[in-house]
């Protein structure tokens, strides 16, 4: 038998390869481009599901109980939509701050989570609102004033270009709203398990199936980001020459096609394994809310938020 | 004897994600025709560091050398050091699926030595030897996608075979053998190292020890490596065994 698996042994594969690697020669090019997306992309996403495994115990948020927490959060946002005082805004904004750093959450992605999104969506549509030309009123800062600008012989621009004080305080309070509500979901998502998360929304009524492929979409996100990783350093380590142009360019075509066949196999694979694990496209609720004294201090922390909000002369902005 | 050492890595750490260590501070030496076996826990790295050994991803901190040459990204970009590297080193993945992309057997085992630059003739007799040598004629105009598990296994390693590369590395190469298939591949893979091949082999499984290795390394839960011994020895140390979840503590022998 032994003598039998010896005579068929291929006579190449005894051949050794002797050559030594080559010296490398530095070059600014390097071609892993799309490995090192998808690696970026992977670790981003990964980063959001096991920010609450990375964090420190201490954490408060950590640990309110996922629906008490929820609702405070939910109640916050819904104070700073409807607050006229500019003070608490800019207050909630710190606060919020505060518990991110508390919670782990690095300084540069929430800057990059809130600040960033907010500045550039929000401050870019609200900014020509602080001019009089939109917003009337009293001027703090004169651009100019008393010239006559024609373009052409239909339109004329106004005299005068002020900045305006109640202009300027539109835009602080629509940037300050968005993103003290940014940060607060930023806060709801980094402190909860995404799992939980999910069934929570389905609590207080978002559609299940909604909430499902919610779900669903950011399992197989992983699961294909890896299976593609993958897939890319298996026909890679199998290179083993150089490769003309054209088959370069075969090869994008294949690997899609591949990548989806692939891709077709495992969620058939996954979905017949969830069928027989029971799933029909419901959730079930988490179970046993246990209220602690932690919960209830948030409670109370929320309650006196919304009640400094809804104070002073600046209160609600239905009480005018 | 310097010359004889195919890998060297010292103080090698990687990480998938911040704070989340695959591998940390890996010192190890691996010589020419040795049958080293990576043992340990699942997620304890084993794969990780046979992807860092094959140069397909690079250390975050520490040295990698191979053939002694430093492998890193920046070295991996020249073209022609990456092709010598390839062409030295042969990777069986643990998920064989992602590792086959032609369109039928023959022409998955003809790629290599077609990149290669053999000549068409060539490629095909290399090809026709490993699909005798492995049994699967019956397969050899099939597609590879809908094979079995097992088969697609024998086809991952012809394929990666064909390019006579000096190490192979084989990532769980018995998961989902039967029997009569994991003696095959244990034969295959001694027969392989016999004609001069390094084997760098990651498994769970301690019956085949004996057969398969001339050393053992075990990496345990916290990423490092805890033992690297002979396997005699390591199979004599219970503590360690149960440390890398090899046996449960009810094992006894
Ligand atoms: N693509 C990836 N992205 C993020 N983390 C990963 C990735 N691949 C592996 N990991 C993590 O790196 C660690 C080591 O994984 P690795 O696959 O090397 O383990 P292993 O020893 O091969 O395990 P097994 O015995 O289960 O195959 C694990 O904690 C795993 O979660
Ligand atoms: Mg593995």
């Amino acid at each position: 038998m032994q003598q039998m698996t010896q005579e068929k042994f291929p006579q190449w594969l005894q051949v050794k390869n002797e050559l030594l690697l080559p010296e490398y020669k530095r070059t600014w090019l390097s071609n892993d481009y799309l490995e090192k997306m998808l690696n970026k992309i992977n670790n981003a996403l990964a980063t959001d599901s096991d920010s609450f495994n990375t964090v420190c115990n201490r954490a408060i948020l950590q640990q309110v109980e996922p629906h008490t927490k929820f609702i405070g959060l939910l109640v916050l946002i819904l104070s700073a939509a409807l607050t006229k005082n500019m003070l608490y805004l800019v207050g909630l904004n710190l606060v919020t701050f505060g518990f991110a750093l508390q919670s782990g959450i690095r300084c540069s992605i929430f800057f990059l989570r809130v600040w960033l999104p907010t500045i550039m969506f929000v401050g870019i549509t609200v900014l020509p609102g602080i001019i009089n030309w939109v917003t009337p009123g009293e001027a703090m800062c004169i651009v100019y004033s008393g010239i006559n600008c024609n373009i052409g012989s239909t339109i004329s621009l106004p005299t005068d270009l002020t900045i305006t004080r109640q202009g300027v305080q539109a835009a602080f309070f629509v940037i300050f709203r968005s993103a003290a509500s940014l940060g607060l979901v930023t806060l709801l998502i980094k402190t909860t398990r995404w799992s939980i998360l999910t069934k929570i929304l389905v609590k207080f009524g978002l559609p299940a199936t909604i909430v499902a492929v919610l779900d669903l979409t950011y399992r197989y996100i992983f699961l294909f980001m890896i299976l593609l990783l993958e897939y890319l350093m298996g026909r890679k380590s199998r290179l083993v020459g150089a490769e003309s142009q054209s088959a370069k360019i075969a090869w994008i075509g294949e690997t899609i096609a591949s990548f989806f066949r692939l891709a077709r196999e495992y969620s058939q694979e996954i979905d017949q394994a969830m069928q027989s694990r029971g799933y029909n496209g419901e959730y079930y609720p988490v179970s046993n809310i246990k209220l602690r004294l932690i919960d209830t201090c948030f409670g109370l922390v929320v309650i006196l938020l919304c009640y400094y909000a809804a104070g002073g002369n600046n209160g609600w902005i239905f009480s005018i | 004897m310097a010359g004889s050492l195919v890998y060297e890595l010292e103080n090698v750490s990687y990480s998938y994600q911040h704070s989340k260590p695959a591998l940390e501070e890996i010192d190890l030496k691996i010589a020419l025709a040795e049958r080293v076996m990576l043992l340990g826990p699942n997620g304890c790295g084993k794969s990780t560091l046979q992807k860092i050994l094959a140069g397909l991803i690079f250390a975050d901190s520490g040295k990698v050398t191979a053939f002694d040459r430093k492998i890193t990204s920046k070295a991996m970009s020249d073209k022609r050091f990456a092709t010598a590297l390839r062409q030295k080193i042969g990777f069986v993945f643990q998920n064989s699926d992602v590792q086959l992309f032609c369109t039928s057997v023959l022409d998955e085992i003809m790629f290599g030595p077609l990149t290669m630059g053999l000549s068409f003739s060539e490629a095909k007799k290399r090809a026709e030897d490993l699909i005798d040598y492995t049994g699967i004629g019956y397969l050899a105009n099939c597609s590879p996608h809908h094979l079995s598990g097992g088969e697609k296994k024998k086809v991952a390693i012809a394929a990666v075979v064909a390019t006579n590369p000096e190490v192979l590395i084989f990532d769980e190469p018995t998961n989902g053998l039967d029997p009569k298939s994991q003696r095959w591949m244990i034969d295959t893979i001694n027969e392989l190292n016999k004609q001069g091949k390094t084997i760098i082999l990651a498994t769970h499984y301690l019956e085949f020890v004996p057969e398969l290795a001339d050393r053992i390394i075990v990496l345990g839960e916290n990423h490092r490596i805890i033992a690297n011994d002979l396997p005699e020895r390591i199979l004599k140390n219970r503590n360690i065994l149960l440390d890398a979840n090899l046996i449960d503590p009810s094992y006894n022998k």
